[in-house]
């Protein structure tokens, strides 16, 4: 069963032809994407099921980071860790940025992943200055922003970055935050985080209802849920067409929204979501506010594109390099929390430097009183297959089943 | 025979024997009437009022397949008893293993794996826990040979064992080496352990041996238990049939049909016509099936598992189950899926580890057990789909007819060469045909492949093959189908395929090629027909008939004849 043209497309469309269409080269909500733009290009995906149900399950992740830093992105370098290079002294120089990074750690060694605020910002941790083009991400806030509007309620002032095709006004502050550190360069250790997801670990699934037509329907019912099943895979470690799954039955992990299809692509209203993630055999949380998609449907019947939106700062930092909350397989706190030091260096940036970056860059959730943001806004590359998502209460059979 | 007196105590020598065991199957003339019993005969004009003869075969030795000894073991010693050696492949006569047992022998290697599954077996069964419940008596002491005991022991499960009475000898050697056993290692349960393995190594544990009465026209009771035993349950007669067997029930039709209903009302015969099936349809292939994964992502392990189930429980629920018209399973589309089986066939399964009743829906193309995984995959090259190979099967399987095999150099270059251009299987075929030598079977063979050229090699649904679009009619005989559903249908209302059902079975059962019992076989299958194509009745009617036990090579039976006028079968 090859993963044809032919096949993918019978199956989405229970038997239904596939449409061909001239799309009329407009976006009825024209945030930026990565997605090429379909003006003027023809739409070809399969036909709406009779039902109107169409399932996916995330095939691909990643996240939506670079282009990798150059020297106009990290003018001054990147993100270091020099204290593994450096013994003794080391000749650092006092009040010397590699001095003070040296001693905040050595204060707060212990404790700088799991109370990163007390460890102070990181004086070696690079942001991405500028506009920067080619970012993935989403337009959230519905400006073309800079940093000193921060006019618009809810968001604070930042500089918004320019999309694949020059759209502007891409809201992705955690690509500022961590683009000129290894670890998400585009070889970087930490955009392998979509592999664990083949494990079996964890996964996301994306069901579409009341589909009249995958071309254009300007009102579909959207689920994003959390896998309750590990994903299907070849023996080549590819996931499968067509499998099913049953979604987590915990109303955490279970979002539902609004979204529509112009021009065979398909973007959703935000809503809050939230999935599973295991990194180190921890049981972490990954979750995302005001989510929203934009998914072009492919000839195959498959989805491409990003999931943008915003997450709490702690939230983030947790399952990105903190781990504070990690559990084990017994839902109790987990004794690999402690490895949170080494998976930051290992991406090239420190706990307390990747923290208070993300706090300084923040820009959504803004606090009324303080002024201040709380949340950060971010995107994740996506790639989703079909798959059944068929409504079973059931235990989560996934890795993370534990995790609560 | 004196070889196999010496087994319990030199079992462990056996290992390089090689043991022939194809009984020599004599010509059989074919009488012009048959005797059958008196049910059938009062419903058939050709028997009825004339003098028949009672046709039979051959008896026969035959080898137990591997299905048959499993489910002995299990019926003996537990479902869970530990079978440890592997299973040498059987061989095929006529598309039955079980008719091709009758002439395989037994080489080195496979009675050394007997060997090691006599060893786990005979372990399992004297382990504490079991032997309480295996045994029947319980030894005075551990450490002290009782022969009492053994002797009991010896006869009850030699008894089950070699389907018949242990004879006095027997027991006598067998009780020695229990005895040798436990002086060698000490404890009455080692000991008969010891003799179990070799009992379990005996050839007549191991072969069906069929021994006859009246001069040769009749297979004795024992034999007869076991021919019923092994076509209605698929492993060796239980006590109940045995102590029928001993008792003469067998000799009468109406003991007889008392055995066979109530063998038929046994989970058992589920597993007689599960066994029939994954026989008749070649599952064994399925140990060797490859298929090239980056073509089939979704083939593994789980899904050859999977697709073979899917097939026998379809099988089983229409025909046992439900009690349906065999010729529904050419065109049902109930079937069970499981995830495995859903990402094959598109269809959403909501069970996680378990299974679910679905049904195709009619745009799937799909229509019965041809449609299904099982059948389009194993009868598929690794790479893609063979019309050849399928509509080849159908014939021979379904249809009972004759497929020669391809000519030795038989060019492939159409398929395989760099010129290898032609995007359909039909385009294929229809430029390799150009070849006289090949012409020939083909058009036998792929008019009725190429109706299921909708689904890959997978079994996976397809309307194009390398981007051109399929045209999966066909031909069966003169009929004209245009796809799956009117291949299923064509097969459904084609009288060959009964009909070669009720050969199929009745050659499975009574290990002979069924030619001789043409006659008789019209007549059992004209009351298949006439109960609307009933699996359960037609193995009734076989397991009930004389036919089905005679042995005498066509001579006029004249007690069976007077038995039959007389009404004493019922």
């Amino acid at each position: 069963m090859s993963r044809g043209i032919s096949a993918s497309k019978t199956a989405l469309a229970a038997g239904g032809a596939v449409l061909a269409i001239s799309a009329l080269g407009i976006f009825a909500e024209d945030h930026t994407s990565i997605l090429p733009s379909p003006a003027k290009a023809a739409v070809s995906v399969p036909a709406a099921p009779a039902n109107g149900n169409v399932g996916f399950v995330v095939s691909s992740i990643d996240w939506a980071t670079g282009p990798d830093a150059d020297k106009i992105s990290c003018p001054t370098g990147m993100t270091t860790l020099p204290e593994p290079y450096v013994t003794g002294n080391g000749g650092l120089t006092p009040g010397s940025p590699e001095a003070l990074h040296r001693a905040a750690r050595q204060k707060e060694r212990s404790n700088a992943c799991s109370f990163p605020e007390q460890a102070g910002p990181d004086p070696l941790h690079r942001t991405v200055v500028g506009q920067v083009g080619n970012v993935k991400g989403l337009n959230l806030d519905g400006q073309d922003s800079t940093s000193s509007d921060n006019s618009k309620a809810g968001t604070c002032g930042h500089e918004n970055f320019r999309g694949v095709d020059g759209q502007t006004g891409i809201d992705n502050q955690f690509f500022r935050a961590v683009g000129c550190a290894t670890g998400w360069q585009s070889t970087g250790g930490k955009r392998l985080f979509g592999q664990e997801m083949l494990t079996g670990a964890w996964g996301i699934l994306i069901s579409l209802k009341g589909v009249d037509s995958l071309v254009n329907d300007n009102d579909v019912r959207v689920g994003i849920y959390a896998n309750g099943d590990p994903i299907q895979l070849s023996a080549a470690r590819n996931p499968l067409d067509f499998a099913t799954y049953n979604p987590d039955q915990d109303k955490r992990f279970r979002a539902e929204t609004r979204g529509r299809i112009v021009n065979g692509v398909l973007t959703t209203d935000p809503v809050n979501v939230r999935f599973h993630s295991v990194t180190n055999t921890m049981r972490l949380e990954r979750p995302m506010d005001a989510a929203r998609l934009r998914m072009k449907i492919m000839p195959d019947g498959s989805l491409d594109g990003v999931m943008a939106g915003y997450a709490k700062i702690d939230e983030f930092y947790d399952f990105v390099v903190g781990y504070r909350n990690g559990k084990d397989e017994k839902g109790n706190l987990s004794a690999r929390r402690n490895s949170a030091d080494g998976s930051a260096g290992s991406a090239g940036v420190s706990c307390n430097g990747l923290y208070h970056a993300m706090k300084a860059l923040a820009d959504g959730e803004r606090d009324s009183k303080t002024g201040k943001c709380n949340a950060i806004s971010h995107a994740y590359r996506i790639k989703a297959i079909p798959a059944f998502v068929v409504e079973k209460p059931t235990q989560v059979a996934s890795t993370a089943r534990n995790h609560r | 025979m004196k070889f196999l007196n010496r087994i319990p105590k030199r079992h462990a020598l056996m290992l390089g024997a090689t043991l022939m065991v194809g009984a020599a199957l004599v010509g059989i003339p074919i009488g012009k009437s048959q005797f059958i019993s008196q049910t059938a005969i009062a419903q058939s004009p050709a028997a009825s009022g004339s003098r028949a003869v009672l046709v039979g075969g051959p008896a026969t030795v035959r080898r137990l397949t591997e299905s048959q000894y499993r489910a002995t073991i299990a019926d003996i010693f537990g479902a869970d008893a530990t079978i440890a050696g592997n299973f040498e492949r059987g061989q095929r006569e006529k598309g039955l293993l079980s008719l091709g047992t009758s002439r395989s022998n037994v080489s080195a290697s496979s009675l050394e794996q007997y060997h090691v599954s006599a060893q786990s077996i005979a372990s399992y069964a004297m382990k504490e826990g079991n032997r309480d419940r295996i045994l029947p008596c319980k030894p005075a002491s551990a450490n002290q040979f009782d022969e009492a005991c053994a002797q009991q022991f010896v006869q009850k499960i030699g008894t089950l064992l070699f389907r018949r009475p242990v004879t006095g000898g027997e027991t006598t050697r067998y009780v020695q080496a229990a005895r040798f056993g436990q002086d060698k290692l000490g404890d009455f349960y080692k000991g008969l352990q010891h003799t179990l393995a070799g009992m379990l190594v005996a050839p007549e544990f191991l072969m069906r041996i069929e021994r006859t009465v009246q001069g040769g026209t009749e297979l004795d009771s024992w034999s007869k238990a076991s021919r019923l035993s092994f076509l209605l349950t698929d492993a060796s007669p239980d006590s109940e049939l045995l102590r029928a067997a001993g008792a003469g029930e067998l000799e009468t039709d109406k003991g007889l049909a008392r055995q066979v209903d109530r063998l038929m009302a046994s989970p058992n015969y589920n597993r007689a016509v599960r066994a029939f099936f994954q026989d008749l349809l070649n599952f064994g292939d399925f140990a060797e099936l490859n298929k090239d994964t980056t073509i089939f992502p979704a083939f593994n392990n789980k899904l050859v598992a999977d697709a073979q189930e899917e097939t026998l429980r379809t099988i089983l629920d229409l025909l046992v189950t439900q009690r349906g018209d065999y010729r529904d399973i050419f065109t049902t589309r109930e079937t069970y899926l499981t995830r495995s089986l859903g990402i094959v066939y598109h269809m959403p399964v909501a069970p996680r580890n378990d299974w679910q009743k679905s049904q195709f829906p009619v745009e799937s193309g799909r229509a019965g057990i041809l449609s299904q995984a099982s059948f389009l995959s194993l009868n598929s090259h690794p790479g893609v789909s063979s019309p050849t190979l399928r509509g080849k099967f159908i014939r021979q399987t379904f249809m009972c007819q004759k497929v020669p095999d391809p000519p030795a150099n038989v060019s492939f270059s159409k398929f395989l060469g760099p010129e290898a251009v032609l995007p359909t299987a039909r385009m294929r075929l229809v430029s390799h045909s150009e070849n006289p030598v090949c012409a020939g079977c083909h058009r036998m063979t792929d008019p009725m492949g190429l109706t299921l050229e909708n689904f890959d090699g997978l079994g996976a649904h397809r309307t194009h093959e390398s981007g051109a679009l399929i045209d999966a009619s066909g031909k069966i005989g003169a009929k004209q189908v245009k796809d799956a559903v009117g291949l299923g249908l064509a097969l459904h209302d084609d009288p060959q395929v009964p009909r070669c059902l009720t050969q199929k079975i009745f050659e499975a059962g009574a290990g002979y090629p069924a030619e001789v019992q043409e006659a008789f076989l019209n007549t059992i299958n004209a009351r298949f027909k006439q109960a609307g194509y009933r699996l359960p009745g037609l193995m009734r009617d076989l397991a009930t008939s004389r036919n089905f036990y005679a042995t005498n090579s066509g001579k006029p039976v004249t007690s069976a004849l007077a038995a039959m006028d007389k009404g004493t079968r019922p």
